[in-house]
This record gives C-alpha cells, sequence and structure tokens, in this order.
C-alpha cells in the first residue's frame, strides 16, 4: 500500500476520522491537503504531524456547502501540485436528537445537514472529476455511515443524509467509471469528539462500554481503524472496486447473539 | 510502513494451485504469511510452494479435499505441526459450471453444494479451535456476485454463493467474541480457469453493465484478501466486499 506522491484532499481534515486519514496518507507517501471550516488550528497541527512523517501538507479554508469554495479548495490542491489523485468526503455535521421526538428536528436542520453530508460531497466530486479525467483515473471515498444502511445513528436527519450519500456512491460509481472510483466506508461507532462534545466525555465512555459489551468483536472502533479501511480504498490495489459501501462496525450490523460456551 | 502485513500469521489457502487461491498465497507470502496451500492438483500445488519457497517465502503443500472432514482435519494439523499455529483461513476452493434449472440434475447440484458449500463450512469447523487458539484469526471465504444477484443457468452455483454469504456472517456473528473475524469477497468475472465453461454471451452481458469494463485479474482479488486478513482490518468482520468492476451497482 504506497500512495508515494499521489496528491489528496481531506475534507474536514483537521480533527478526528479526518485526521487520522491525513496522517494514515502521509505514511504512504501521499501530498495530502487538509480542508477544515472552522478547526485552523487543529488543521495547521494535523499538517504538522503529516510533514514530520515526510510527506508534504497544506491546509484550505472551505465550507464544503459552497460551491464557489469546493472549486477552490481543488484548484488550490491542482495549483500547488499540478494533479489531483485521491478525494476523501469526510466532512460531516449531525444534530444530536433523540430517535422518538419528533420534535427534535426543523426543516432547517435536515437541510442544514443535507447541505454538507450529501450536496457537500457532491461539489466536490464535481469539482475534482475534471482533473481525475485528465489523469486517467482517480479515486473517491465517500465517508458514510452504518447508519446510512441499517437507519440508526445521532438523528434521523444524520441517517437520513448518510442513506443519501450511500445512494450517491451507487450513481457516482457507475456515471464516472471507468475513469473514476467511487466507494463509501460505513462506520458503526468510532470514539472521537463527535460524541464527546455533545455528550461529554462521560457520554462517550458509555457509548465505548456498550461496544465492547455488544458488538461481535466486542471492541469500540477508532479513527485509524475507519482511515484503513478509507485508505485501502483510496489505493491502487483497489483499483478493481467501485459502488461499494465497506461497513467497519466491530460486527455491529450482524446484531448481538446471546451469550453461548464456547472453547 | 515498511512492516509486513502479514508478518506472524500462518495462513491455510484452499484451492491454491491456481487462480484466486494462488495469487492469495503469493501475496500473502510476499507480505510475510507462512502459507500451507491446499488442493486436490498436487503437481500444480507442489510447483507453487516450491515457487514461493523460491521467492524466499515459508509454504508448504498438503493434499487437501474440501469436501472430506478427514482431509480438512489433516490440513489443519499439518500446518500446525509445520508452522506451530493457524492464524488465517482461505476458503477459496470452489466449481463453477452453467446449468439451467431444466437442466441441472440431482447429482449436479449436490456436487456444487458439496464443494462451495459444505467445503467452506468444513474449513471453518476444522480451523476454528486453532484459529481461536491463536487469539486473533481471521476467515475469508469466497462469494461472489452471482451470491447477491440474478445470473442466466447457474441456478446451483448461485445457491451456494448465497450459502456462503449468510454462513459467513454467522461465523462472524458467533466467533467475533472468540477473536476470530469473518469476512466474504464477492468477484464478478475474474480471469481463471474456473470460467472457462462460461459462455461468452454471459461474460459480455456482464463486462457490457459494469462501470469498469474488464474482467479482475487474481491479483485484484487477493489485494482485497489481504486488507481483510491483515490487522489492517482488525474492526472488520461480517463485511461483504465486492471487487467486482462495479458489476453489483446494477
Amino acid at each position: 500500500m504506497t500512495m508515494k506522491d499521489k496528491v489528496a484532499i481531506v475534507t474536514g481534515g483537521g480533527t478526528g476520522l479526518g485526521a487520522a486519514v491525513c496522517i494514515g496518507l502521509a505514511e504512504r507517501g501521499a501530498r495530502v491537503v487538509i480542508n477544515y471550516s472552522r478547526s485552523a488550528d487543529e488543521a495547521e497541527a494535523t499538517a504538522q504531524l503529516c510533514r514530520e512523517r515526510g510527506a508534504e501538507a497544506i491546509t484550505v479554508a472551505a465550507d464544503v456547502g459552497d460551491d464557489a469554495a469546493c472549486r477552490n479548495l481543488v484548484q488550490t490542491a491542482v495549483e500547488k501540485w499540478g494533479r489531483l489523485d485521491v478525494l476523501i468526503n469526510n466532512a460531516g455535521r449531525t444534530k444530536f436528537a433523540a430517535p422518538n421526538d419528533l420534535d427534535a428536528l426543523s426543516a432547517d436542520d435536515f437541510l442544514d445537514i443535507y447541505r454538507i453530508n450529501v450536496v457537500g460531497a457532491y461539489q466536490m466530486i464535481r469539482a475534482s472529476a475534471p482533473h481525475f479525467r485528465s489523469n486517467g483515473f482517480g479515486a473517491v471515498v465517500n465517508v458514510s455511515s452504518l447508519g446510512g444502511l441499517i437507519g440508526i445513528g445521532t438523528s434521523m436527519a444524520y441517517a437520513c443524509s448518510k442513506g443519501a450519500l450511500n445512494t450517491m456512491t451507487l450513481f457516482f460509481a457507475r456515471s464516472l467509471g471507468p475513469e473514476i472510483r467511487v466507494n463509501a466506508v460505513c462506520p458503526g461507532f468510532m470514539a472521537t469528539r463527535w460524541f464527546s462534545d455533545p455528550l461529554g466525555e462521560a457520554g462517550l465512555q458509555e457509548l465505548i462500554e456498550d461496544q465492547e459489551r455488544l458488538t461481535p468483536l466486542r471492541r469500540a472502533g477508532t479513527p485509524e481503524d475507519i482511515a484503513k479501511a478509507i485508505i485501502f480504498l483510496a489505493d491502487e490495489g483497489s483499483e478493481h472496486i467501485t459502488g461499494i459501501t465497506l461497513i467497519s462496525d466491530a460486527g455491529m450490523h450482524l446484531g448481538t447473539l446471546p451469550d453461548v460456551k464456547r472453547n | 510502513m515498511n512492516r509486513l502485513l502479514m508478518a506472524g500469521k500462518t495462513a491455510l489457502v484452499s484451492g491454491g494451485s491456481n487462480g484466486i487461491a494462488r495469487a492469495q498465497a503469493e501475496l500473502f507470502a510476499s507480505e510475510g504469511a507462512k502459507v500451507v496451500i491446499g488442493d486436490i492438483d498436487d503437481v500444480a500445488g507442489e510447483q507453487v510452494a516450491a515457487d514461493i519457497r523460491k521467492a524466499g517465502g515459508s509454504a508448504l503443500y498438503v493434499h487437501l479435499d474440501v469436501s472430506s472432514e478427514r482431509s480438512w482435519v489433516s490440513a489443519v494439523a499439518t500446518a500446525m505441526d509445520a508452522f506451530g499455529g493457524l492464524t488465517t483461513l482461505l476458503n477459496t476452493a470452489g466449481i463453477y459450471r452453467m446449468a439451467s434449472i431444466d437442466d441441472e440434475s440431482p447429482e449436479g447440484f449436490l456436487r456444487m453444494a458439496t464443494v462451495n458449500q459444505l467445503g467452506v463450512l468444513l474449513g471453518m469447523k476444522s480451523a476454528l479451535p486453532a484459529l481461536r487458539a491463536s487469539g486473533n484469526g481471521a476467515i475469508l471465504n469466497m462469494a461472489s456476485a452471482a451470491a447477491v444477484r440474478v445470473y442466466p443457468e447457474q441456478i446451483a452455483y448461485s445457491a451456494s454463493k448465497a450459502a456462503v454469504k449468510l454462513m459467513s456472517q454467522t461465523a462472524a456473528n458467533e466467533n467475533g467474541r472468540f477473536g476470530v473475524r469473518v469476512n466474504s469477497i464477492y468477484p464478478g468475472p475474474v480471469k481463471t480457469g474456473m470460467l472457462k465453461d462460461a459462455t461468452r454471451e454471459v461474460l459480455d452481458a456482464a463486462l457490457s453493465t459494469m462501470p469498469l469494463g474488464r474482467m479482475a485479474t487474481p491479483e485484484d482479488i487477493a489485494y482485497g484478501s489481504l486488507y481483510l486478513c491483515s490487522d489492517l482490518a482488525i474492526n472488520v468482520t461480517g463485511a461483504e466486499l465486492a471487487i467486482d468492476g462495479g458489476l453489483l451497482t446494477r
């Protein structure tokens, strides 16, 4: 798995899973464009971690919900390194809402989430596609969610947005092949500030313990786990893979079996 | 990132004398795995093992009839004796034959089920104690795009591969807590000898719908196998990985 001199854009690359992806790409020799919307300091810190691994990295501010900002982000990458090989649509948004509280989400909540998670991914792919075509190849990995496959997650609006992203993955895989591959990774759970910001450290710890008790692997996923799945799909070795949703969830989607004895 | 992905692991590969399984054995060995190649084609299998050793890898060949539980037990024991443990099982051996419902016979149907379906069960059953004992085991079963979509004139094959899909997920759910991950791969058409009986019409129909427009190489399948069997996929179990040029997007 080498990504030597490949140019990769990671949206929302400053923190959490995005940062883990940037560092993983840097370790494989890629040149990394770290996009952020608000986390400028974290993005610069992630860029520094990439450079310490011998890779080149830049940070670019852009709100992926804004089409002009997406085009500028892609243009910045191409002007810097003359090409674009990989796009990781990682930027995402949610609003926590209890599943049985139908008043917890407004129309604007849906539209705010869709603007980033669905329209943002679309706009980034649209801006990137001409550069992939001029290469003759390109790889897009959409960071989706198990919630988009089975209807779980932090809110209805979030799960629906990821269902839409999975559908977009299929649609683009067909329409952009054979030059461009488009795949999605569907994490079950991963321990990041996504949960600790709204729920506190104790709330995050509770979720981790649930995962360690209930998933088939008895394990709570990490950003590094998911980053490895993303990089696998972006890698040239996966050149025959397109249109898939790869689940990395410690087996959560299989359900929980009652305890049985086994030697 | 220079560390070999399969360092310290021992893999048993059914069907390893040729095709996808041979590519898996070669790639895993080049990534540091000790490899046991099981097959019924002893001459070709010995040659694959010798080639891997010549390239600096660790490999041995064992005669393995996947439809025989005794043969599986013996193959696992050989791996344990030679390499001191078993971490990885690749159930790749399989057969393919086209036949419509009207043309299929009870004998033909059972033959397909015996190799493709019972073979996977016996492999998992025989290897699981050793895989659990390793503390970090992985099984990879070879399903097919035909496990999840309808293609003409292969009712027995499709049924056998659909069984592999759910057997894999059952094994994943039952064994995750014991430190064994179980995943499955869904190839579309692959350039191997197995498809020699597929008609040109069936292959062309598939290729014309695939976004990537080409057949897979055995190496394409081996690469995804490496990801799923290495610790890169330590959080992945019960996954269904299509390596099909986008065939399943249709």
